[in-house]
């Protein structure tokens, strides 16, 4: 009996999400079924929505306010800046030298949320010489977290842990000679900004639009089934240059994508690749 | 037996992929042009490289950086001596140095361009200057990548030095591929006709302009929108605009808006290129005052039918 109510649901959610697909031109086909059932609950409890998965469809068809909610809510935006600090750091080691090389340096920040780790990289570019020729383009499918992150401002409550994050990653200078505190905010330098590129992007249906030398793309892949991650990754490999490097979140591989082989391990742990094909 | 064509000296398309065929089944057909393929491999003649850099130690480090089995590496101190040198031996790849001592590299690189027989022939630029963006502009329209000189940078003249001179190119040779393309050049409304081309993205700049040209179409390009509006004041003959959205300095509906304002400009044809597949961002194109769009990766033959539609208004 449960497992048949389960089945139902299952059934009754991927029903949901293809109406949304052709009403919104959202595609939340190929999430993870179990993560994006779990916050579809968490949706409907939170806004005290009584009437199942049938209910909530009719009324996202019908109000696009809902709608607009519903995506911020579902899509996780968790994030930080210098996230996984190790991470920033093999980046200074064993990546930004070799990019030195290039006359001008183009990075993509693809589901890049509110933006934390496109300041992170770009103090981190600045620091190793770097950002004045480089253009960071940072992408998420989520107008509000775009808007967001192009302002900069951050909580300040947040900063001493950033602070921490930023020395473990091998930061050169004062984290505080970054931004300027104000009603309780951290203000971000502007000259950070000047070097990025805000828009909004939908790894499940836009396609590839500019050629880099490094893709970013931490944390967002594990929302999504193999064949949208496989998908997702072709995508990527079409918009590296020959030897451009990306780098994925902590839980996620290249296992599911048909250019596996087309990539080398630059560091295994900290899921940086190498186009080498 | 005729599966193995003749050794074709122009032919450029050797596969040095064919070990990959072994690891499927295979089928008797892919087996025999596997089989073409190791011969192929087998006799093909060594690769060439030629290496421009007036610093004696220099040229030879990188010679001895580059120099293995297959590679034959030529020196030329001079931008003369590769001149004179690239019109006796055929080379697959060429290494230069900006500052020669008799013509500045980029010189060497618009002759190299400018000579039919020569002008497909990947160039490396290895240099120790610091470049600018403008420069970095105009030597990414001659050469196929630019490496500075670094630390480390002699990892990546390797890498890329060994996939141009071992590249797999399109099975036609070049002058076959021009005919082809020449048959299909339908008719000529296209013909003589400016067009702007803003984008940042250099690989579509490269094969949007090629094909365009190909039609007989004039192109001008710029990189971001501010570009594209000081382009138009220099250029008051373009009739139709090519326009990227995601741009840094100003965007493509920006740009747009600001064209639009221009009275000569206000309705020149502006069609969006975009890497967006939703209706709403679409519709927003429209809103922005472009006249059309189309998806990126870009289609040639619909674009230029596209081109055709509007060139008609
Ligand atoms: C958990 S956050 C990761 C943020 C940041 N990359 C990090 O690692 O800290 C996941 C982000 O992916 C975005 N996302 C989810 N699906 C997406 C899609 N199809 N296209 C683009 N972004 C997507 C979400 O909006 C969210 O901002």
């Amino acid at each position: 009996m449960m497992v048949e109510t389960l089945e139902n649901e299952k059934e009754s959610l991927a029903q949901m999400m293809a109406i949304l697909y052709r009403h919104y031109g959202f595609d939340f086909r190929n999430y993870a079924p179990s993560s994006a059932g779990r916050r579809v609950k968490y949706f409907m409890k939170t806004h005290q929505l009584e009437d199942g998965v049938s209910g909530l469809t009719k009324l996202l068809l019908s109000d696009e306010e809902v709608f607009a909610q519903f995506v911020q809510e579902f899509t996780v935006n968790v994030t930080e800046m210098f996230r996984d600090p190790k991470f920033f750091l093999s980046l200074r080691e064993n990546v930004l030298p070799r990019l030195a090389s290039y006359p001008l340096l183009k990075f993509w920040v693809a589901g890049c949320s509110t933006g934390e780790e496109v300041y992170s990289l770009a103090i981190m570019l600045k620091e190793e010489g770097l950002l004045d020729r480089s253009l960071i383009y940072a992408t998420d499918l989520n107008p509000k977290v775009i808007h967001n992150a192009k302002k900069g401002i951050f909580s300040l409550e947040l900063m001493r842990d950033y602070t921490a994050n930023y020395m473990a990653a091998g930061g050169k200078n004062a984290f505080s000679d970054y931004y300027i505190a104000k009603y309780g905010s951290a203000l971000f330098d502007k000259s950070l900004q000047k070097h990025m590129v805000f828009s909004t992007h939908n790894l499940a249906t836009d396609g590839s639009f500019n050629e880099f030398q490094m893709i970013m793309c931490r944390n967002v892949l594990i929302y999504f089934n193999q064949t949208l991650q496989n998908k997702v990754i072709k995508l990527f490999y079409e918009s590296l240059g020959n030897f451009g490097y990306l780098a994925l979140g902590s839980r996620e591989s290249l296992l599911f994508s048909d250019h596996r082989l087309d990539f080398r391990e630059t560091d295994r742990k900290q899921k940086i690749f190498k186009r080498i094909k | 037996m005729q599966i193995i064509s003749g050794h074709d000296k122009r032919r450029e398309g050797y596969d040095l992929g064919a070990f990959d065929y072994l690891k499927k089944p295979l089928s008797k057909e892919e087996l025999a042009s596997s089989f073409a393929r190791i011969e192929d491999f087998v006799n093909k003649k060594l690769k060439k490289l030629l290496v421009v850099e007036d610093n004696k130690q220099q040229n030879k480090a990188i010679i001895e950086l580059i120099g293995n089995g297959d590679v034959k590496s030529y020196p030329a101190f001079s931008g003369q001596e590769a001149h004179d040198i690239l019109q006796k031996e055929e080379f697959d790849c060429i290494i230069i140095d900006l500052g020669l001592p008799d013509m500045s590299g980029i010189e060497l690189m618009e002759r190299i361009k400018n000579s039919e027989h020569l002008k497909r022939i990947p160039m490396i630029v290895y240099t120790g200057k610091d470049i600018n963006r403008e420069e970095s502009t105009k030597l990414n329209k001659l050469a196929h990548t630019v490496v500075l000189k670094t630390v480390d940078s002699p990892e990546r003249l390797f890498d890329e030095t060994n996939l141009f001179l071992h590249r797999v190119e399109s099975k036609l040779p070049a002058e076959k591929q021009e005919i082809i393309r020449k048959l299909h050049r339908s008719d000529e409304v296209l013909i003589n006709k400016k067009i702007l081309v803003v984008d940042d993205d250099m690989r579509n700049i490269f094969s949007i302009t090629n094909a365009l040209e190909e039609e007989g179409i004039q192109c001008v390009i710029a990189e971001n929108g501010k570009e594209a509006i000081k382009v138009l004041k220099d250029h008051q003959d373009i009739e139709i605009i090519l326009m990227d959205i995601m741009m840094p300095e100003m965007d493509g509906f920006e740009a747009t808006r600001e064209i639009r304002k221009i009275p000569k400009f206000c309705d020149i044809p502006i069609i969006a290129l975009t890497a967006k597949a939703m209706k709403g961002d679409r519709e927003k194109c429209l809103i922005a005052g472009m006249s059309d769009y189309v998806s990126k990766p870009v289609n040639i033959q619909k674009l230029i039918s596209l081109l055709k539609v509007w060139s008609y208004q």
